[in-house]
Formats: structure tokens, C-alpha cells, sequence
């Protein structure tokens, strides 16, 4: 069988595929998606589908546990908590980031990555804000004597916050990556598509928030 | 349509030098594989070595063994295995078997190492997640085998870790190696929906031109389809652990129910449901057995076309019946609940689901049979190994029939008919994909066959050793033998009907079956170094883009020059061809006779 090579087309960059190399180009064209024969394709696209798929398996992780809350909820132990003040400035900060982070988005699109840093870390500041209200909550909470032993409500109260807390550092921690990545004088396309599919993350986890926060209201 | 092969040309990635970054923490997919395969291979003897022992311990109960004592000074003391041993090799077989071995080796191991490649790709999508995955997973491993070592040996509460006995620290057979125990699976999760985001992105994302999605090899799909069900039953399975372990170790009651007393002392907990566990644990525990059996099921149907010579008969049925089964198992895990005390109106609706499950397995069994309908058999050793499959897929699939009906289940429930059957369709059928997958893969993996004599011995040993080991269980639990008893004296009113003669005969056979592994370990290991050589690319005449680049692959699998795709996976006898399979890259015309010829 005699096999000729087509004439080679230009040389395409592969995508990062997270190995943290930055030869992808803005509007580079790198892997297919096969059925398009070969059609444009971004970082962006691979780390936003990430986030979509990832978001997915924490939903089940909630859903999960939202349904052993409902069942739990039928126990004759069961007793309501009263939720801290608090939770509403958190579940503000939350919303606020999310506009933040908007605005950080347009600022990597359009202006580049010192606009981008300023931004990233103000959202990065609100999460943490975020996260030291809801430990004030925590706090407020003890004091009422609520505990994990015999307050099943509770118990369901601090998992709920501990497990979304988590999500909300590990969205920190990529924002931190981001705002480094932007102080640092290295090609700034993958940094961007990083902020792409962080901000779907973050508008992820403030969608949870408002859930989890809906979930303890009802049930709790 | 151009009649030469075309090909992308992309820039290469540089091989990372060093031992370390090369074998150990390397992001190559093709090295992440085999360290999930040697993981497996491990975890497999590890399991296997339990159940030897629990075999023994049910024959032969008082007899004595000195490395006993030695390894486990409290489980055997004087070298005599406990009842309480008994349960704890029982739990950590069951464990290390369905995680450790069919989890990880079906997918971690063949789907990392050829999914980027029969896609068409570089790599998978995210290589260091890829690593990550796998780290975390041997950590798991780690943590899991770490309980045998600690105080109160490893937990005794099955591999389903049933509680109240799970969530007590009082009870004895639910120490701390109950807590690593959970601390371990958590792990895995974590692990394993890592991976399951990388292995969706990748076959969504990273596809060469033309691989569209029908035209994606059926191991694809299989790879494709249980990371979707692993994305989505691992996280309810994580849920769970952690719900249990603040039970045990944060004094919450999500599942100890009030009013317990342990060892004359009444626990201090109330409220709780151990049902709920259940219902959380088969969320999960059902869409695992297809996690296992449908990366296999997809190896399978691969390997059985390539030596049928024949394209896989109903290509799009496989794929339509993979996404059936894989949303169907979401639907049915009431049915591992039918003696709970569940309503009698859900028993029903669970029921009919699980029956409605026969309707795309057997079109797959059909579909298989088709395949091979007519073809021109090559009776290799993976396809021995694929028919053995097909054979151990319809034993243990029918057998599931009888559990799916709350009536007979009510009976069978908790008998050694429930052991005969999950061990063949879960466990059996899935180790046979990987027989199948790992003899087929061989000469590309690293360039040698594997002894094709050897193979087929240890292919014939097997089926004998598996149905003498678990065929005259489904006889056990009709008689009603409960599972899970140490002593099977406890059982004396069945011995009259020839239970224990059972026992002493699935105790030899399942000595046999574990000498056939020792031969295959063998014979891989001697053929990694001494194999006859595997003399082209494309040795078995297959058609998927794996047997278009040298064996072993370069790192980056195409050197910089990936083929674009003309056609789906199984062109085989290809009517007006002038040979008998048309790899994927190939267009038409460069193989067609000369229209004469045709015409003739």
C-alpha cells in the first residue's frame, strides 16, 4: 500500500491541555472536535466544558446530601435553627463577587492583565469576605449552643457550609493563580481562558449558595 | 474526497527527561495508564489472596497456619483465623475487588492508556489532573491497606459498610480501620470523578478532524459513558462517607437510629436512619457494576469484530443500548433493597426497571453473537478471552433475572445465589474484558506478543476454575446457605443435601482458578522482556488509529503528524476492498481494486 503524505498545512499549536504552557494564541486553532472536521477550538471551550462537567459532580455531591437532609428532616429530633443575620451579608458578598467577577471578565477580553489583577483580586478579597462571614455565622451559631451532637439541623448546617466554603477557597485559590499569572510578564492567553472558565465556576458556586441557603431556610 | 491518507501536522511535545518525570510522577497518559494497570495487577493478587484465605478458613476452619499468626497476631491468633478475621478479609476482599481492581484497571488503565490515541489525540485534556487522579488513587489504596495494620484490624462490615455496625466505634469489627476505611473511599471518589471530568472533556474535546462521534471505536464510548456515570454516582457515594464519618467521629446520627444497645450499653444517639445509607450507598453501588462491566463491554465488542473480521453488527444500537444501561442504573438500586421493608408499590417500580435493563443487554449479547454471525473466526487469544466473556455475561446476567423479582428475591436475598452472580457478571465478566483488552493491547503497548500457548491454558483454566467456583453457588443458595457465615457448621441442616461437598469442591475449584493467574502473571511478565517481537504496526490487521503508529507509541503518540479520519472504527470486508479491513485513515480509494475488476 503506498501511503502519501498530504501536503502538510500550516503548523497548528496544540492546546495547553493543562500543561501549563501558554502556546496557544487567542483565536489559535488547535484540536478538533471531530464532528466539524476539525473546527475552531479554544482553550477556553476545553476548560469551561471542565467547569460545566465539574459543577456537575458537585451538584450530585449536594443533591446527595440535600436529600439525606429531607429524609433526616422527618426525625422526631428534628428542631429548627434559628440561621444567623450574618448569612445575609455573605450570601451579599457572594452576589457582589459575581458582578465583580463580570467585570474582571470583560477587563481580561478587553484591556488586558494589569486591568484583570485589579479586578481578580478584588473578587478574590470578596470570596475571602465571604468565607470569614460565614465562619461569624458558625460562630453565631455556637454561641446559641447549636452542635453537631443530637441537632441533626444543625449538623446539616455546618456540613452544607463546610463542603460549600471548600468550593468557594478552591475558587480563591484559581483566582489567586490568575492574579499572579497577570503580575508576571508571561503570554497572557491561557491566564484568560483561565478567567473564562473560573468566572462560570464562581457564578456556579454563588448559584449553590443561594440553594444551599433556600435548602437551610426550608428544611432547617 | 482525496484518495491519499492526510494527515494534521501538529507541534510535538518534548519527552520529559529523567527517570522520575518519565515512570513515576509523569503526566503521559500512556504511563499513567500502566501504573493504574500495575495498581490493579496488584490490588487483583492482594484480593485474590484474601479469598484463598476465606475459602480456607470456611473448609478447613480450625486448621492452623504459622505466617497467619505472624501477619495478623490478633485476627489468627495460634494461626487460626477468627470468625471476626473471617468478616474483615471478607470486607477488604470485596473492597480492593470492586474498587481497586474493576474501577481502576477497565477504565484508569486501558482507557487512559488508548483513549487519547484512538481519538486521535496528543494526550488527555488535563495531564496533570491526570496524574492527580492517579496519585490519589494509589493513596487510597494505600490508606485501605493501611487498615489491616491498625488497632482492631480492618473494618468487618462488608464492602457496603452497612451501618448502625459501620457508624460504632463500639462495635468490634468497626474500629478505626473502619475509619480508613471510609477516609479511603472518600479518596477514591475524589479521584475517580477527577478523572471521569478529564475523561469527558477529552473524548468531547480533543477528537481528530473526521473522529466524529460515530465514528468514535465502541471502547470510546464504553470509556466515555462510565466517566459520565462516574461523574455523577461517586459524588452521592462521597456524601455518604462523609455523613458516616462524622457519625463516627463527630457524634452526629444521620444514620444510628435511637434506642441501639451494644454489648449491654445503650448508645447514646437517636434518630438516625441506616436506610438512608442504603438507599445512598446502591445510588451509587448499582451504576458501579457498569462501571466496571462497560469500558469491557465496549473492549469486547471491539475485539471481537477485529477477529471476526466483520464490522460490530448494529453499531449504533451498542451505543444507543451503553446510554440505556448507563441511565438505567441510576433507576434501580431499590431493587439491593427489596427485604428493607421498602412498599411493596416501590418494590414493583424498581422491579420492572431492572427487567427493562435485559432489554439493551441482550441486544448487546445479540449484537455480539451477530458479529461473530458468519465471520471468519480468529481464534486468538483475545478472542477466546472475548467469547469467554459473552459466555460469563448471559451465566450471570440471567441469574440477575431471578434478583430482580421481589418474590424470589425475598429468598435468594443474602444467599451464596447473590455471591454466584455478582461475581460473575460484575467481576468475572469485567477481569475477562481485561484479559481480552490486555492480550490485544500487548504488542502495541510494548512491541512483544504475549505467549499464545500460555494464554490459551490459562484461558481453558480459568473458565473451568470460574464456573466450578461460582456455578454450584447459585446451588448453595438455592438451598438457602446464607453468605457471609465464617463457620459453615452453622449451616449443618443443609449439609444432608450436599452442601459442604459443594464447599470442599469450590474451594479446589477456586484453588485452580488462582494457579491460572499465577501462569498469566507469568506469562506477562516473561513476555515484557522475552515475547516474540511484535513484527509491524499493526499486527492483528485492526483498524482503529492505535495500529497506525509504532509499538510502543512515541510519547506524544503521532509525532507531530495526526491522520484525519475517513471512516468509523469497524471497516472490515469492506465489499469491492482489496483487502479485508480499511483502517480509519484510509480512504476509499486507495484500497478499492480496480473497477474492472468490481465489475467482473
Amino acid at each position: 500500500m503506498s501511503v502519501e503524505l498530504h501536503p502538510a498545512p500550516p503548523k497548528r499549536p496544540l492546546g495547553t491541555g493543562g500543561r501549563g504552557d501558554d502556546i496557544l494564541p487567542p483565536d489559535s486553532q488547535g484540536w478538533g472536535s471531530g464532528d466539524s472536521g476539525g473546527s475552531g477550538y479554544h482553550a477556553e471551550q476545553r476548560y469551561k466544558l471542565a467547569v460545566w462537567v465539574g459543577l456537575a459532580g458537585v451538584v450530585m455531591l449536594f443533591a446527595a446530601i440535600s436529600s439525606a437532609m429531607i429524609v433526616r428532616s422527618a426525625g422526631e429530633d428534628w428542631l429548627h435553627v434559628e440561621l444567623p443575620g450574618v448569612l445575609w451579608v455573605s450570601t451579599g458578598l457572594l452576589l457582589v463577587s459575581s458582578l465583580v467577577f463580570e467585570v474582571a471578565k470583560r477587563a481580561a477580553q478587553r484591556q488586558g492583565p494589569r486591568a484583570t489583577r485589579v479586578w481578580v483580586t478584588l473578587t478574590a478579597l470578596l470570596g475571602i469576605a465571604f468565607v470569614v462571614a460565614q465562619l461569624a455565622g458558625w460562630s453565631e451559631l455556637l454561641s446559641q449552643g447549636v452542635v453537631l451532637k443530637g441537632q441533626p439541623s444543625g449538623a446539616f448546617f455546618y456540613l452544607l457550609t463546610a463542603l460549600h466554603g471548600l468550593h468557594v477557597l478552591g475558587g480563591i485559590c484559581v483566582l489567586t493563580y490568575v492574579a499572579i499569572r497577570a503580575s508576571l510578564r508571561r503570554p497572557w492567553a491561557h491566564a484568560k481562558a483561565v478567567v473564562e472558565a473560573s468566572a462560570l465556576y464562581w457564578h456556579g458556586m454563588g448559584a449553590l449558595w443561594l440553594y444551599v441557603l433556600g435548602l437551610l431556610l426550608y428544611l432547617g | 474526497m482525496s484518495q491519499t491518507v492526510q494527515y494534521t501536522e501538529v507541534e510535538r511535545h518534548a519527552e520529559p527527561k529523567g527517570f522520575v518525570n518519565r515512570w513515576i510522577f509523569s503526566t503521559d497518559h500512556k504511563v499513567i495508564g500502566i501504573q493504574y494497570l500495575i495498581l490493579a495487577v496488584v490490588a487483583a493478587f492482594t484480593g485474590m489472596a484474601l479469598s484463598m484465605l476465606m475459602r480456607i478458613r470456611l473448609v478447613w476452619p480450625d486448621r492452623s497456619y504459622a505466617f497467619l499468626e505472624t501477619l495478623f497476631p490478633v485476627g489468627a491468633p495460634d494461626g487460626v483465623m477468627t470468625p471476626e478475621f473471617y468478616l474483615a478479609i471478607l470486607t477488604m476482599h470485596g473492597t480492593i475487588m470492586v474498587f481497586m481492581v474493576l474501577t481502576t484497571a477497565p477504565q484508569g488503565g486501558f482507557g487512559n492508556y488508548f483513549l487519547p490515541i484512538q481519538i486521535g489525540a496528543p494526550d488527555m485534556a488535563f495531564p496533570r489532573l491526570n496524574m492527580l487522579a492517579f496519585w490519589l488513587t494509589l493513596l487510597s489504596f494505600l490508606t485501605l491497606m493501611a487498615a489491616f495494620f491498625v488497632q482492631g484490624g480492618a473494618p468487618g462490615s462488608g464492602w457496603t459498610a452497612y451501618p448502625p455496625l459501620s457508624a460504632l466505634r463500639e462495635a468490634t469489627t468497626a474500629g478505626i480501620g473502619q475509619d480508613l476505611w471510609l477516609v479511603s473511599i472518600s479518596i477514591f471518589c475524589i479521584a475517580t470523578m477527577l478523572s471521569a471530568l478529564n475523561f469527558i472533556v477529552t473524548t468531547l474535546e480533543m477528537r481528530t478532524e473526521g473522529m466524529a462521534l460515530m465514528r468514535m471505536p465502541l471502547t470510546v464510548w464504553g470509556w466515555f459513558t462510565t466517566a459520565v456515570i462516574g461523574l455523577l454516582a461517586f459524588g452521592v457515594l462521597l456524601a455518604g462517607g462523609i455523613l458516616l464519618l462524622m457519625d463516627r467521629n463527630l457524634d452526629t446520627s444521620f444514620f444510628i437510629p435511637g434506642g441501639l444497645v451494644v454489648s449491654d450499653r445503650l448508645i447514646d444517639r437517636e434518630g438516625g436512619s441506616p436506610l438512608l445509607w442504603q438507599h445512598l450507598f446502591w445510588f451509587f453501588g448499582h451504576p458501579e457494576v457498569y462501571i466496571a462491566i462497560l469500558p469491557g463491554m465496549g473492549i469486547i465488542s471491539h475485539v471481537l469484530a477485529t477477529f471476526s473480521r466483520k464490522p460490530v453488527f448494529g453499531y449504533r444500537a451498542m451505543v444507543y443500548a451503553m446510554m440505556a444501561i448507563a441511565s438505567l442504573g441510576f433507576v434501580v438500586w431499590g431493587h439491593h433493597m427489596f427485604v428493607s421493608g421498602m412498599s411493596p408499590y416501590s418494590a414493583v417500580a424498581f422491579s420492572v426497571l431492572t427487567m427493562a435493563i435485559a432489554v439493551p443487554s441482550a441486544i448487546k449479547t445479540f449484537n455480539w453473537i451477530g458479529t461473530m454471525w458468519g465471520g471468519r473466526l480468529r481464534l486468538d487469544s483475545p478472542m477466546l478471552y472475548a467469547i469467554g466473556f459473552v459466555s460469563i455475561f448471559v451465566a450471570g446476567g440471567i441469574t440477575g433475572l431471578f434478583l430482580g423479582q421481589p418474590a424470589l428475591d425475598m429468598y435468594f436475598h443474602d444467599t451464596y445465589f447473590v455471591v454466584g452472580h455478582f461475581h460473575l457478571i460484575m467481576g468475572v465478566a469485567a477481569v475477562l474484558s481485561m484479559f481480552a483488552g490486555l492480550t490485544f493491547w500487548f504488542p502495541k503497548m510494548f512491541g512483544r506478543f504475549m505467549n499464545e500457548p500460555l494464554n490459551k491454558l490459562h484461558f481453558w483454566l480459568t473458565m473451568f476454575g470460574v464456573y466450578g467456583v461460582f456455578g454450584p453457588m447459585h446451588f448453595l443458595g438455592t438451598l438457602g446457605h446464607p453468605r457471609r457465615y465464617a463457620d459453615i457448621t452453622g449451616v449443618n441442616y443443609l449439609a444432608e443435601r450436599g452442601s459442604a461437598e459443594l464447599h470442599y469442591f469450590i474451594t479446589i475449584a477456586a484453588m485452580i482458578l488462582i494457579t491460572a493467574q499465577f501462569i498469566f502473571l507469568a506469562n506477562l511478565l516473561w513476555s515484557l522482556f522475552a515475547g516474540k517481537k511484535a513484527p509491524e504496526n499493526n499486527p492483528w490487521e485492526a483498524t482503529s488509529l492505535e495500529w497506525t503508529i509504532p509499538s510502543p507509541p512515541p510519547y506524544d503518540n503521532f509525532a507531530g503528524r495526526v491522520p484525519v479520519v475517513r471512516r468509523g472504527a469497524y471497516d472490515y470486508s469492506v465489499p469491492g476492498s482489496a483487502k479485508d479491513f480499511l483502517m480509519q485513515h484510509e480512504p476509499d480509494e486507495m484500497t478499492q481494486e480496480p473497477a474492472t475488476r468490481d465489475v467482473r
